[in-house]
């Protein structure tokens, strides 16, 4: 018997039993019945460099690089920092600082709910934190990985943050 | 190492966050919510509702309502995503999307919920209160099995548990499963939301990527339902009470909305005239208010003038007890008449008195002997405490 069609004779004995249920006391009694998706938390992820071979060859025939050190991956963590704080500016959006232990949602209310009064759809705030870890998280994986299919290239991390 | 959060007002979504790392693999992550999504479509197709918190109190389309929300689906979330990468600062290119490095979606946590906003408000908390106490073993294997659909083996890696969490004078239950949970709680104390959090798409047999979000949301949804159809209902789960805070308090009821006066349980002459109106039941013929004022005299004990058996023949009438047939000068009792005649007689003649007269015959010796025991002990706790009798 699957576990759907034990849920159902379950149910049933439970109503033969003379058991009310919460839907029986609530039918009647419930103005609006509405199922919707909530809280809706992705992950993004760039499929394609999940292995270590993936990330050697990103290094190696995409970027060119003859050697696939995680070095390389500092000046593209820089060069996306410049280009956010250039973007901020560009756009005189607010930047603000997370400290640790501290609420984002909180933080950031008063922006989204000024954004919310004027109607007008964009970036209210960056909010940035450094991480705690002194250790990227990918480092873990992939890259270590990649760092290993060449040998003597050592345990360099990438810089990045 | 940097991460930047992205806090957006978007057109479709309203607030959402976009979070960006600075180092490799640039991992993402995208928070919307799908509730403040529907809202906008709403509005954007004219139905009418009211707030509830993030939710919905009340439409003028349930239907209409509910369609708009069964719409939001992977695709819908991608293509936002994806117009904010094209305005957002990013580690990768063009050149790197157009060798196929690029971003994809895949789910870390979904809230799926259902709300059902309740015509009682104030018997809502009661309730509520009453069918978490009556369900703390929703989280034994056996019930969590039937909740989620999920054959439980003897190896199922699993903390069963039901955690019920007060906050203030709000509380919630939740239900474990693997690394999701079904939560259960009153929203602004109206509405009741069932809601199952997914950790892990693959507690509810999913997998991971966003293109199976329809899938998971179908079974999260049926989770949902499962758990108002296995929980049960004990005898303080009632929602059904307006009838009785209508009979026992002031009320404005009556075809003319005038105010009425409360028919106080323990009232001597509200107990006498539910007392007359039981023996009546039998009557099919009604009764008339010479007959009642002689079972309500004779019931109370002193004088009961004509006066103040119209006056109750008026409250009964406009509290929905009795009705008066056309053209004659004969009531009838209601249904909730019926129920006020006897259950206020019953209840203060079978359980009241009795046991306010526990402490002597005829009440049994082992009862005599528990309330001597209690008084004794209290007497002792006055004692040691040193406080004097009053």
């Amino acid at each position: 018997m699957t576990a759907g069609k034990r849920a159902q004779t379950a149910i049933a004995a439970a109503n033969a039993a003379g058991t009310v249920t919460a839907a029986q006391v609530l039918d009647g009694h419930v103005t609006l019945d509405l199922e919707c998706l909530d809280r809706i938390y992705l992950n993004g992820y760039v499929p394609n460099l999940q292995v270590g071979g993936q990330v050697v060859t990103f290094l190696t025939q995409h970027l060119g690089n003859p050697i696939p050190s995680p070095a390389l991956f500092a000046p593209i963590g820089d060069r996306f920092r410049q280009a956010v704080a250039r973007f901020a500016d560009q756009h005189a959006i607010p930047v603000v600082r997370f400290a640790k232990e501290q609420r984002k949602a909180e933080v950031m209310r008063p922006y989204l709910e000024a954004a919310a009064a004027a109607g007008r759809p964009g970036v209210v705030a960056v909010g940035w934190r450094r991480s705690s870890s002194g250790c990227s998280p990918a480092m873990t994986g992939a890259a270590q990985t990649a760092s290993r299919t060449r040998p003597g290239m050592g345990s360099r991390r990438s810089s990045g943050g | 190492m940097s991460c930047y959060y992205f806090y957006l007002w978007d057109a479709d979504f309203g607030p959402a966050f976009i979070k960006i790392c600075s180092y490799f693999p640039w991992p993402v992550k995208v928070w919307v919510n799908g509730h403040e999504w529907a809202k906008r479509q709403a509005t954007k197709q004219g139905i009418g509702f009211t707030e509830l918190a993030n939710g919905f109190a009340a439409t003028d389309d349930p239907a209409r309502l509910q369609a708009v929300c069964d719409r939001l689906g992977p695709g819908t979330i991608g293509v936002f995503f994806q117009r904010w990468l094209a305005r957002l600062p990013l580690p990768l290119g063009s050149a790197d999307r157009a060798a196929g490095y690029w971003w994809e979606l895949s789910m870390r946590q979904v809230e799926v919920s259902r709300t059902l906003v309740l015509d009682t408000p104030a018997r809502a908390r009661a309730f509520f209160e009453a069918l978490v106490a009556d369900n703390l073993g929703l989280g034994r294997p056996d019930e969590v099995s039937l909740i989620f659909d999920r054959r439980i083996r003897s190896d199922t890696q699993s903390g069963f548990a039901t955690r019920v969490v007060t906050r203030g004078v709000d509380v919630t239950i939740n239900v474990f499963y693997r690394h999701s949970r079904i939560k259960q709680y009153l929203k602004e104390g109206r509405a009741l939301r069932v809601e199952t959090v997914i950790n892990s798409p693959d507690d509810l047999g999913c997998q991971r990527r966003l293109v199976h979000l329809d899938q998971l949301q179908a079974r999260a949804r049926a989770a949902n339902r499962r758990l108002l159809d296995t929980e049960r209902a004990g005898q303080g789960c009632v929602l059904a009470s307006p009838a009785f805070a209508r009979v026992a308090q002031p009320s404005t009821d009556g075809e003319a909305g005038y105010p009425t006066g409360a028919l106080r349980f323990g009232d001597p002459r509200v107990m006498a005239l539910a007392g007359a109106l039981s023996l009546l039941l039998t009557r099919v013929v009604g009764f008339t208010h010479r007959s009642l004022r002689a079972q309500v005299a004779a019931l109370l004990g002193t004088p009961y003038s004509a006066t103040q058996m119209s006056y109750d023949l008026t409250r009964l009438r406009r509290k929905g007890l009795i009705r008066r047939l056309p053209g004659r000068n004969t009531y009838v009792l209601t249904d909730d008449g019926v129920r006020f005649a006897l259950f206020y007689t019953r209840v203060h003649d079978r359980l009241l008195v009795p046991l306010l007269a526990a402490d002597r015959p005829p009440a049994p010796p082992s009862l005599r002997d528990a309330l001597h025991i209690i008084d004794q002990s209290v007497r002792d706790y006055i004692r040691q405490a040193r406080l004097t009798a009053a």
